[in-house]
């Protein structure tokens, strides 16, 4: 279901190589904040690359299945979860301008000041998945 | 040409997220399992963009600013109680979905139900917080306030 170590490596490099080449060409920093952020207002200028980039995420799936790809089908929690998780992922990222990429993009240009939102998200992470275990399961087990 | 590079780097990221599996919300979970063995893969995976980025970063050091003109994004200096609140906030929705928006934007491109159904409480999440931060009106301004 999840990818092999050599796919895991070679798709993380990709991700690496996209922010990296984002921030270097276009200036734009590879934030779910930053992104989807920027299309409820903001500066000037920036919904369009945002766009641009929301979409190329969009229809990467697609190229993929139309170079012989198969299709995945991810594996989703419950629609309760999702609307959940999703309302805290957006209010949180607006609150902190968090995001998983946005913090991995600010750790490689060596800011100290990733470090503390990047302990903050796993801390969350690791809070929600005991909560999980406690609400499916009715216990830590 | 701005756009095209934006678009481009969205396949790329796209791309990266699908080979490696890590838009997956199952992924998450095997990562961080309380009480479980845990499943290194994801921070692999998450090690693996950092290394690459850092290298490229250490490339192209000497540039001034973006190479398609404008200027580089700045991320808003927030107090620590902000970055360190909304990370908390982030990393519960993230640990209880499993998504994360960039890797939800690539689960809609295979037509995950599910990861339409989380992005939209991710554009109302953020809507809410600025209604919030907006003392509770709902406006034109409000949407344009940054934080």
């Amino acid at each position: 279901m999840v990818g092999t170590l050599g796919n895991v490596v070679f798709g993380g490099a990709l991700i690496g190589l996209a922010l990296a080449t984002l921030l270097i060409l276009t200036g734009r920093i590879m934030s779910a904040s930053g992104m989807i952020g920027s299309l409820l207002g903001g500066r000037e200028g920036l919904a369009a690359t945002s766009i641009a980039f929301l979409a190329g995420l969009v229809i990467s799936p697609a190229l993929l299945i139309a170079f012989g790809f198969a299709r995945q089908v991810p594996l989703e929690p419950g629609w309760p979860w999702l609307i959940v998780g999703g309302v805290l992922v957006g209010f949180g990222a607006r609150l902190g301008d968090s995001s998983v990429l946005g913090a991995i993009s600010g750790l490689a240009r060596q800011s100290r000041r990733a470090i503390g939102p990047i302990l903050a998200i796993m801390a969350g992470a690791g809070i929600a998945m005991v909560l999980r275990q406690v609400l499916v399961t009715g216990g830590v087990s | 040409m701005i756009r095209l590079a934006a678009l481009f780097c969205g396949i790329v990221c796209g791309v990266g997220l699908i080979l490696s599996g890590l838009f997956q919300p199952a992924f998450l979970q095997a990562f961080v399992r309380p009480a479980g063995v845990w499943d290194m893969t994801l921070g692999l995976g998450l090690l693996s963009a950092l290394v690459v980025a850092i290298l490229v970063f250490a490339l192209t050091r000497r540039l001034s600013g973006p190479l398609l003109g404008g200027e580089a994004e700045h991320l808003a200096d927030k107090p620590a109680w902000k970055t360190g609140v909304g990370g908390v906030l982030f990393g519960l929705g993230w640990g209880l979905s499993g998504y994360f928006p960039l890797g939800a934007l690539v689960a809609l491109g295979f037509f995950a139900p599910g990861a339409a159904i989380f992005l939209s409480a991710v554009l109302f999440g953020m809507v809410a917080h600025d209604v919030v931060a907006n003392g509770g009106r709902l406006t034109i301004e409000g949407l344009r306030a940054r934080g």
